[in-house]
């Protein structure tokens, strides 16, 4: 009798049922992700991969992801308050922005910057920039040039350190992009592996470069990119300051760190260089960033 | 025609000199500013001693190939810090 109901397919469909909990941990913090049902569970999954479950912190927050009555439509909470309804793709998108968002805002202890990351052979490459900046596509391109992959959005440095550490994400682009990257991905043959809503696509970053995404790398050169159709390509140093201006501008954390973590930003520029990056396609980038990064 | 005032620079902006620049930064305005060379000497002489004539006429002394454009740099330089708070003229 017992292992007639184990077997049983309504056995797995009430496990299923069961709210099970994925800790997010970045930057010293923890959110929960409570979840019920193979939809919420496939969302948790393909957005929180590789993102660490073992933060030191007590969460902060909890959501709660659950099926709604609705077939392939999905219901999230914030604790018990009830925020969106709506489909598996664009309830993702809300709720990797919401979990970026919520441990952003409590981070302390490190520089938060609005920033990609990569490395190549162990040097890591921070790629700091305002929203449409054109990081998470530059991001994308980097990864078919077998660059190791830390995340396209958020990246923490503790105190007194270089280690980059990556909030760990599929890659955000903009449908915007899909011009530019048709030629690097297939998106109707990929469509089952993606998900994708009227703004963007999230791809899970292994569909560009198989390698396991890094927990971390130390950081060796800074790029700010800007993606300017019809412009002419530059890549140029900046000064010290130069540099501690446009990293200020992108550090998210500021309003939690002593001194505004102005100490801090200035410590980095003094000892890594850094370039401003404006490119209207790839081809013209070549090898250079490479060849800075084996500098 | 230069002020004959002489700025003086706010105290609560950190700065860091980087190389010949200058990076200011007011914390609780959370206002940065970034100096070239020429801003960053000008805001070293923004030490409530000398006038902006006098701060010209130093600027000029040292860099004569550049003594037509400096009274105008240091206006426009002035202007700017005076805008973001980080100086003030007696």
């Amino acid at each position: 009798m017992l292992k007639a109901f184990y077997n049983s397919s309504s056995k797995r469909e009430l496990l299923s049922l069961i709210e099970k909990t994925r800790l997010i941990s970045f930057a010293n913090n923890t959110i929960a992700i409570t979840y019920s049902g193979a939809l919420p569970a496939r969302i948790v999954d393909f957005l929180y991969r590789y993102v660490p479950a073992n933060g030191s912190t007590p969460p902060h927050l909890t959501y709660r992801l659950l099926p709604a009555d609705i077939p392939n439509r999905v219901r999230l909470y914030q604790g018990e308050v009830f925020i969106y309804e709506d489909s598996p793709e664009l309830v993702a998108e809300l709720l990797l922005g919401e979990s970026c968002y919520h441990l952003a805002a409590q981070s302390q202890s490190g520089l938060l910057f609005h920033a990609a990351g990569l490395a190549k052979a162990g040097a890591g490459l921070l790629l700091p920039g305002q929203t449409g900046a054109g990081k998470s596509t530059l991001t994308t391109w980097l990864l078919t040039q077998r660059f190791d992959y830390l995340t396209d959005e958020l990246i923490f440095i503790p105190w007194g350190t270089h280690m980059m550490q990556p909030l760990t994400r599929p890659l955000n682009l903009k449908r915007s992009a899909r011009t530019v990257l048709y030629p690097l991905f297939d998106f109707a043959t990929q469509s089952a592996n993606i998900l994708s809503s009227p703004r963007v696509d999230l791809i899970p970053p292994t569909l560009f470069n198989p390698a396991v995404p890094l927990r971390q790398a130390s950081l060796s050169l800074i790029i700010f990119p800007h993606y300017q159709p019809d412009s002419d390509f530059t890549l140029r140093p900046l000064s010290r300051a130069q540099a501690g201006l446009e990293l200020m501008r992108c550090l998210i954390n500021a309003r939690n760190l002593a001194g505004q973590g102005f100490s801090e930003v200035t410590r980095l520029v003094k000892a890594i260089p850094a370039y401003k990056l404006s490119y209207t396609n790839f081809e013209q980038i070549g090898d250079q960033i490479t060849a800075l990064l084996s500098l | 025609m230069p002020s004959p005032q002489k700025p003086w620079r706010k105290p609560d902006y950190r700065l860091e000199l980087l190389d010949n620049e200058l990076l200011l930064f007011h914390p609780s305005r959370t206002v940065i500013l970034y100096c070239n060379p020429t801003a960053s000497l000008i805001w070293q002489l923004c030490d409530g001693q000398h006038t902006t004539q006098e701060i010209v006429a130093l600027l000029s002394a040292a860099y004569p190939e550049a003594s037509q454009a400096i009274p105008t740099d240091v206006e426009s330089v002035l202007q700017q810090l005076q805008q973001a708070g980080a100086i003030e003229l007696d």
